[in-house]
């Protein structure tokens, strides 16, 4: 609760160990709010959670060991070196002071800082302090990663290449969590998404299952040769096929149930003396996806 | 197109926020208190030579009070948008420099300017009583606003250079030091005044608030007219200069150096020379890390160690200097105890703004998070910050009490008879204890606000006025009826000495228990707060 405001109402997720995990919402939905409660850096006012059997608020101390949490805008310590930082926070994790260089050392070489560790923080680029943030993450070695808008600022070769790092986490059996803005990202990099809006859930489950939430059936697009409103026509005419509209010279059809295919739509327009030039499954994106569920069109 | 845009824009932010007529009323309220302390000391003299005292303390605290307001005020109202980045935003629009400074200027001095306008009609009290003339009233009037300018200014001036508070709010009082006392010194004691201005004023008092407020009485007025328009002309523009210079200055420093090349390898080289790059300091400070990370945290800069011995050092020579200077007038209990008090305030208050320094910073900057989301506990993160302090000030302070034992000592030396005796060993005693348990007050103060204020010079200053006021507030009441009462008589100062004692151990008390509760249930979600607005003046007391 924020002052009368509940910011998260009845959520309730799961994360498998393992999973690179997407978590989606508009401004103010609440996603920063579950990270935090997730880092252990709010108590929530009702309700719980546990990551890897230990509770948040009852055995917080385990939660932080085994956790780490970048936030979406974090300080950093512009007058100290990489290097420096590093250990700091590896310090902070209980790294002995034997083991820190090491584990510095590999993390560095992990988010590709290795040629950087004796720079200034203050002196690195955006993308540069966004991976550094990164190594602060991974230097105690966590099983869970919480990544909060990790992406926001960077360019585009700098996002390619801290979702390649991110995969790389996943195949080292990390658990991440990660809440981006950038959907199309998230669509091929995550297993799993939950989507929020207002603090309540609207989805969670695997990324292809959540075209299944806004429509009946799946979509296609077709292109015929002639004219375009007779192939219009004779798909409408079918009860099988659910919405047909065309745009710009292309089909855009929906079928009426999930268990049709596409040969629904080559047999009607074929059978009626269409000349179907091509047809292939519009799959939806999860940028339209998240628009459809968030604006109402399905809720 | 409006004239001055953020002129505009800043006094309609500041007509609706609370502070600012709070600021007024507390102002007024104070004055008003302080009034009727000094008239119920004096209420066996004649009115017109208590109206005299009271106009001459209450103009000298009120001058004091703007000459040092740039320190609290201005300095740091660039920098901290240089820090932040938002500086740019301005530039990137039409706004020009003199914009800038003046829209800044107005926005962070209204509350001064309101506080001071605030004080000028309980100033008038002595003018209803006589003793004190219309014009001096005027005056002094204009002397507190021409020296709150010159202040303001000042602090303008550095703000537009410096990057860190602390750097703004000491650059600001070296500046004003400089030109208000340092060249005042200079002048008289190097070069004998020799030299004058045209109107006749010693050059080196050219610029110095002390020279216009004490030119602004009758008695010199009356002789030398001149000496007070010309010390107010003068100071008026260098405020000015100071504020051209600022506009100047400020569009060619607000945008980020690029990195490398030789300023970034200065920069670099200065930051390893102030921590130590050698294998004992690498060492030692690997050592401090497997110690406490917090203490290593705070600890890390080198250079803040040898501050308090340069400050001691510094005070040491002004001492040597008046011996010198003055010989054998110099050593005598007033002096001794003066020094004490100058030192344990100096201490007391560098103290509240290193315990504070870190934690606020980081909470301003987003870092303190960070570290909360690792298993560091809150309890280390106090004793990583106690460990620090020890470390920068154990040896300083255990001087600083020795030096003040020898005066204690000396102090005994020369008054030994009777209840004089006993009053010099009373105020000793009562200063050395209460600076010890205002240390510990302020550390646990100075913590809590730490993690709640937006400002590390602001943190500072709530904490030690928490710490000061409520004492120093009973002895004002306590003293004003025990006059008005008549009930004093010749030991009355005992009662005010041990009440004040007393008030500031319970005082002390309260407030390392609240700031410690506070600390112990309230850091984290008071550290998550750096993102909600800014609490008002009654609110800073009933934050949950």
């Amino acid at each position: 609760m924020f002052g009368g405001n509940a910011a998260l109402q009845g959520l309730n997720l799961t994360v498998n160990q393992g999973d690179l995990f997407g978590f989606i919402g508009s401004n103010g939905a609440g996603k920063t709010t579950t990270l935090r409660i997730l880092a252990t850096f709010l108590s929530p006012s009702s309700g719980g959670a546990k990551i890897f059997g230990h509770d948040i608020v009852d055995d917080a101390d385990a939660v932080r060991s085994v956790i780490g949490y970048m936030p979406d805008f974090f300080g950093v310590y512009k007058d100290m070196e990489v290097t420096e930082y590093l250990d700091f926070f590896a310090a902070c994790h209980r790294i002995p002071g034997s083991q820190r260089d090491k584990a510095v050392s590999d993390v560095l070489e992990l988010v590709g800082l290795g040629e950087k560790r004796g720079a200034l923080i203050g002196a690195l680029s955006r993308g540069m302090q966004q991976r550094l943030g990164l190594a602060r993450v991974l230097v105690h070695d966590p099983q869970l990663l919480l990544l909060d808008e990790p992406a926001s600022g960077l360019d585009p070769r700098a996002r390619i290449e801290l979702m390649a790092i991110l995969q790389e986490l996943q195949r080292m059996g990390k658990t991440i969590i990660i809440s981006s803005h950038i959907l199309s990202e998230l669509q091929t990099l995550c297993n799993r998404v939950a989507i929020i809006e207002k603090g309540g859930l609207i989805y969670c489950g695997p990324v292809q299952g959540v075209q299944d939430q806004t429509a009946p059936g799946k979509s296609f697009r077709a292109r015929v040769n002639g004219d375009i409103q007779i192939a219009v026509e004779l798909l409408q005419a079918d009860p099988r096929v659910g919405v047909v509209r065309e745009e710009n010279g292309v089909l855009k059809i929906t079928l009426a149930s999930p268990d049709l295919d596409g040969s629904v739509v080559a047999e009607t327009l074929v059978r009626g003396g269409a000349r179907l030039v091509s047809l292939e499954e519009d799959a939806l994106g999860l940028e339209e996806v998240f628009m459809r569920l968030t604006r109402g069109e399905t809720q | 197109m409006t004239f001055l845009p953020i002129v505009s824009r800043e006094l309609a932010v500041a007509a609706r926020r609370k502070a600012t007529h709070w600021t007024r009323f507390l102002f007024a309220l104070a004055g008003i208190l302080i009034s009727a302390w000094i008239l119920a000391m004096l209420s066996g003299s004649f009115p017109q030579e208590a109206a005299k005292v009271l106009f001459g303390v209450m103009s000298g605290m009120m001058t004091l009070y703007c000459s040092l307001a740039g320190i609290r005020f201005t300095a740091d109202c660039l920098s901290v948008e240089r820090r932040e980045g938002t500086l740019g935003l301005l530039f990137l629009t039409n706004l020009r420099g003199h914009d800038v400074i003046l829209g800044k200027l107005v926005a962070s001095s209204v509350d001064a300017f309101y506080g001071v306008l605030a004080i000028v009609p309980v100033l008038a009290l002595p003018l209803l009583m006589g003793g004190v003339t219309f014009g001096e009233f005027g005056r002094m009037s204009l002397v507190a606003m021409d020296t709150l300018f010159f202040s303001l200014s000042a602090g303008m001036l550095i703000s537009a250079i410096a990057r860190s508070p602390q750097s703004a709010a000491w650059g600001t009082l070296l500046l004003l030091l400089a030109v208000a006392v340092g060249m005042p010194l200079l002048d008289s004691h190097f070069f004998h005044s020799s030299g004058t201005t045209g109107i006749g004023i010693p050059w080196g008092f050219i610029l110095s608030p002390a020279f216009a407020f004490a030119a602004g009485f009758d008695t010199l007025y009356s002789r030398y007219p001149w000496h007070f328009w010309g010390a107010l002309g003068s100071m008026q523009a260098m405020a000015w200069i100071w504020l051209a210079l600022a506009a100047m200055i400020l569009p060619r420093t607000w945008q980020d150096r690029p990195s490398g090349g030789a300023a970034e390898g200065l920069r670099s080289r200065v930051l390893n020379w102030l921590r130590g790059t050698g294998a004992g300091s690498v060492g030692f400070r690997r050592g401090l890390l497997d110690r406490n990370a917090y203490f290593w945290l705070s600890s890390r800069q080198r250079w803040r160690l040898w501050m308090p011995w340069l400050v001691l050092v510094l005070l040491a020579c002004i001492w040597v200097w008046g011996w010198h200077e003055f010989k054998e007038d110099w050593l005598n209990p007033g002096i001794y105890f003066t020094t004490g008090i100058v030192l344990n305030l100096l201490f007391r208050i560098w103290f509240s703004a290193e315990t504070c320094r870190q934690l606020a910073e980081d909470h301003h900057s987003g870092a303190l998070e960070l570290l909360l989301s690792t298993p560091l506990t809150v309890n280390e993160i106090i004793t990583g910050q106690f460990l620090s302090l020890r470390r920068m000030f154990a040896w300083p302070l255990a001087v600083s009490f020795i030096v003040q034992l020898l005066l204690f000592r000396a102090t005994l030396k020369e008054v030994d008879y009777g209840s004089e005796r006993m009053a010099w060993i009373c105020c000793w005693s009562g200063m050395l204890l209460m600076t010890a348990f205002d240390l510990v007050a302020l550390f646990w103060v100075s913590l809590w606000r730490g993690v709640t204020s937006r400002h590390p010079n602001r943190a500072a200053s709530n904490s030690v006025a928490l710490v000061f006021l409520p004492s120093w507030g009973v002895v004002l009441m306590v003293t004003m009826m025990m006059v008005v009462g008549n009930s004093g008589g010749g030991d009355g100062w005992q009662t005010v000495m041990a009440l004040w004692f007393l008030s500031g151990l319970i005082t002390n008390s309260v407030l390392c228990v609240w700031a410690q509760t506070k600390l112990q249930q309230e850091f984290r979600s008071a550290a998550q707060r750096r993102f909600e607005p800014p609490k008002g003046l009654m609110e800073l007391f009933t934050e949950k």
